[in-house]
C-alpha cells in the first residue's frame, strides 16, 4: 500500500462466497497489489496463455497436439 | 491486505472471520442461504460482513436474490441484487452485481456496493485454487488468491 493511502483504501472484500468449490473451508487472501511478488503474477498470466493457446490449437489442428499437454 | 476463513459449516450456513492486519480489524462472517435456487427460482442470501468499501469501519447486513439466467436467456450470466445496510454510515442502500461465466475457466463478476462499482475477473486453476483480479472502484487494482480445502 503506498504511502498516504487512506484508511479507508484498504479495505478489499467480496460479498458474494466463492463458489469455485466444494470445499468446506474456503480461505482468500488480498494483498497490497503493488507488493505482489513479479514472479507470481507472470507465472500467472505466462500459464494462463500457455491453456489458451493450447485450447485454441487443440480446436484448429487437433491431431497436432499430443494428448499429454 | 487483508485475509478471509469462511468455513461452511452447512451447505446452506457459513462462518467465518475477516483479518484486516492494517488496520488491526478482526470482523465475522456469515452467511446464510435462506432460499436455495432451482430452475424456475432465485435463491435468497442473507449475510453479514464488514462494510462496503470505502468506510473506514463498520458491519454489514445484506439480504440479495440471485439467480443463474443462462437457463432462460441462453447467455452465462447470473444478476444478483438486494439491500445492505451499513453501521458506519446508518443507511441502507440498494446492491447488486452480474456474475459472468466467459471462457477458459475465468468468470467475471460486477459489483454494485450500492455507491461504486468494482469489476473483477477471476481465473480457477482448479478446485483449490484461484486468482482474482479486481478493479476497486473501476480505478484502484487488487489481486485476491482462493484456497480451497
Amino acid at each position: 500500500m503506498r504511502k498516504g493511502a487512506k484508511k479507508e483504501d484498504r479495505r478489499i472484500f467480496f460479498r458474494v462466497v466463492s463458489r469455485i468449490s466444494r470445499a468446506n473451508w474456503v480461505l482468500q487472501i488480498s494483498p497490497d497489489f503493488v507488493r505482489i511478488p513479479i514472479a507470481f503474477f507472470a507465472g500467472f498470466v505466462y500459464r494462463l496463455g500457455r491453456e489458451i493457446l493450447i485450447l485454441e490449437r487443440r480446436v484448429r489442428f487437433p491431431y497436432l497436439v499430443p494428448k499429454s499437454l | 491486505m487483508r485475509a478471509t476463513l469462511i468455513y461452511r459449516w452447512h451447505p446452506r450456513f457459513h462462518v467465518g472471520i475477516e483479518y484486516n492486519p492494517k488496520v488491526g480489524e478482526v470482523h465475522p462472517l456469515i452467511t446464510f442461504i435462506a432460499v436455495t435456487e432451482t430452475e424456475n427460482r432465485p435463491a435468497v442470501i442473507i449475510g453479514l460482513s464488514s462494510d462496503r468499501i470505502g468506510t473506514p469501519e463498520g458491519t454489514s447486513v445484506y439480504a440479495t436474490v440471485s439467480k443463474d439466467l443462462q437457463h432462460w436467456t441462453g447467455l452465462p450470466i447470473a444478476p444478483y441484487g438486494g439491500l445492505m445496510w451499513g453501521s458506519y454510515e446508518k443507511k441502507v442502500r440498494a446492491i447488486g452485481g452480474l456474475n459472468i461465466r466467459l471462457p477458459y475457466r475465468m468468470t467475471s463478476l460486477i459489483q454494485f456496493d450500492g455507491v461504486k462499482v468494482h469489476p473483477s475477473l477471476t481465473y480457477t486453476f482448479n478446485d483449490t485454487h484461484a486468482l482474482t483480479f479486481l478493479m476497486i472502484r473501476g480505478t484502484r487494482p487488487g489481486v485476491t488468491y482462493t484456497f480451497s480445502f
